[in-house]
């Protein structure tokens, strides 16, 4: 037998029998062009995590929620993307939540518990990552000038990450490194196993590499100058992060020299 | 010539010359004045650099009020001069370019105010290689009646709906430290003034002697009904925040607040109800 829900975009979401709904166990919430595809791939390649095929990785519920407060309307609709087999956890990433200013609050009202995942990459990297035209072609007036000014404004990490932090208490939000996750995947995954309270060993047969998302839309090219003013402009507002992570390494990130 | 390629042709011409006349104007500023007899070019004497929906337009008029300002052929307030040059290459010919808007009679100043620069992350550097010797003027706001302004413009302004990447990009425009951090490092201190809406709205009198003084101008007295009358006031009916949002910008903006203090040590927080509501002024 089973039961029949109505999701928030009108998709029948046919939930086998047994399966339960409720909260997300863990959102990831940033950053955009930082590995976090492949990064929530792993989690879900976890035999103990579940996602029903209908639910993307990316839900962008909040996105359009900014003005009316959540109904509990609203809250039952985002627990009913998230139908796992009793005991798995169930979750979704999507990286524009930790810029949005009215989304932590609104996650907190619609999941107390969830823990929270963050991705962090090299700003001046994220910023070359190819879509940063795209990732902001949406907004309104979107001349070079307004994509450029909302791709740097997304690697202004410190502010996003306090917002973060006044909605949940900060042991429930993990930072990750994009380039330490690179460097040793298992070390960086066992821990994120770890954090989300599952067995921290890694499936054997898990393909822990980066290659989801790798190479996908033309890299945007930067002259020497467009580099160097990122390095530069960059330079203090990452001080101020790792004022706020005493484990980030800015050794990682490009710096003025 | 086939028919079929004559129709071709004639098709692919007419789509082009409907698109030059959907495309909107190249960004850039106006064409810059004519430099009459005996009067100098240079780079201006002052640039307002922002922010956005902080009065800005009010305070300009008033500075141009002043009898040693000169806007030669009645410029725009905003020149946006520097608002493309992410992308273009920048040089000693774009320099000359910018000083061509600033003609002025021997002993007289002139300047822009283009609340843009300050958000544009690459143009206080520019900036200061085309008029190092600038003064720059800054006007800040409440950062949530700034956005809330924002919104009510847009709103009034833009047929599409709000979207959330507007409110998202409105709301970083009012996280004024790492902005003001870029004026600093491309300006010397003493440069640049940073004002506050709420203190000339409360003081314009006041205020305005404090900016004429700062531009290195004679004191000059204007009459109180042209320094209350407001340029751009707000006609319709101010964007309503829910109490939750209202919340959660005024949290979002704390720790921007708490930076500003140190930053600019005379900036009088007990002027702005979001510093209030965080419990920082």
């Amino acid at each position: 037998m089973q039961v029949t829900r109505r999701t928030d975009r009108n998709h029948e979401v046919l939930l086998p029998d047994g399966w339960v709904v409720g909260p997300p166990d863990y959102v990831g919430v940033g950053t955009a062009r930082s590995g976090t595809t492949w990064w929530d791939s792993l989690i879900n390649a976890h035999p103990r995590v579940s996602r029903p095929p209908s639910t993307p990785k990316e839900v962008h519920y909040f996105d359009e929620r900014w003005e009316r407060d959540l109904s509990d309307d609203d809250v039952e609709r985002y627990h009913a993307l998230f139908a796992r087999p009793p005991g798995h956890l169930a979750g979704e990433w999507t990286p524009g939540y930790m810029l949005d200013a009215w989304t932590p609050a609104r996650l907190r009202q619609a999941a107390p518990d969830a823990r929270l995942l963050v991705l962090l990459r090299d700003p001046v990297a994220r910023f070359r990552s190819g879509r940063t035209l795209a990732e902001n072609r949406f907004s309104v007036g979107s001349t070079a000038r307004a994509a450029a000014n909302a791709a740097f404004a997304r690697g202004l990490y410190a502010d996003q990450l306090l917002r973060l932090w006044s909605a949940f208490p900060r042991e429930q939000v993990l930072v990750l490194q994009f380039e330490r996750c690179l460097a040793d995947p298992r070390a960086e995954l066992e821990r994120t196993y770890a954090f989300l309270g599952l067995d921290p060993a890694i499936p054997v047969d898990l393909d822990v590499a980066a290659s989801v998302n790798a190479s996908s839309g033309p890299k945007a090219s930067l002259s020497a100058w467009q580099e160097d003013q990122l390095v530069r402009r960059y330079a203090p507002e990452n001080e101020r992060l790792s004022g706020l992570l005493p484990d980030l390494d800015l050794s990682l990130w490009r710096s003025p020299p | 010539m086939t028919l079929r390629r004559q129709a071709r042709r004639l098709l692919v011409r007419s789509s082009r010359s409907w698109y030059r006349w959907r495309a909107p104007r190249p960004p850039g500023p106006p064409r810059p004045p004519r430099c009459p007899d005996g009067w100098l070019l240079g780079p201006p004497h002052f640039v307002g650099v922002g922010a956005q929906k902080a009065g800005t337009s009010w305070w300009h008029a008033l500075v141009e009020r002043h009898p040693d300002v000169v806007n030669a052929g009645g410029q725009p307030k905003e020149l946006h001069f520097f608002d493309r040059f992410w992308e273009e290459p920048f040089g000693d010919a774009v320099v000359k370019q910018y000083e061509r808007h600033f003609p002025h009679p021997p002993g007289k100043v002139a300047g822009e105010w283009t609340p843009g620069y300050l958000i544009d992350f690459w143009t206080p550097e520019l900036l200061a290689q085309a008029a190092p010797e600038a003064r720059i003027l800054i006007l800040l706001r409440d950062p949530v009646e700034r956005l809330r302004s924002g919104l009510t413009h847009q709103l009034a302004t833009s047929r599409a709906a709000i979207g959330h990447r507007d409110v998202q990009g409105a709301f970083g425009r009012g996280l004024y430290a790492p902005q003001l951090r870029r004026v600093f490092a491309a300006f010397p201190r003493d440069h640049v003034f940073v004002g506050q809406y709420e203190a000339c709205r409360a003081d314009p009198d006041t205020q305005l002697a404090r900016t004429f003084e700062f531009l290195g101008l004679a004191s000059f007295e204007l009459d109180a009904s042209t320094v209350r009358a407001e340029v751009n006031p707000t006609t319709r009916q101010k964007f309503e925040l829910s109490a939750a949002l209202r919340t959660a910008f005024v949290a979002g903006y704390a720790p921007d607040i708490e930076q500003l203090a140190g930053l600019v040590p005379g900036l009088d927080l007990s002027l702005w109800p979001t510093a209030h509501e965080a419990g920082l002024a």
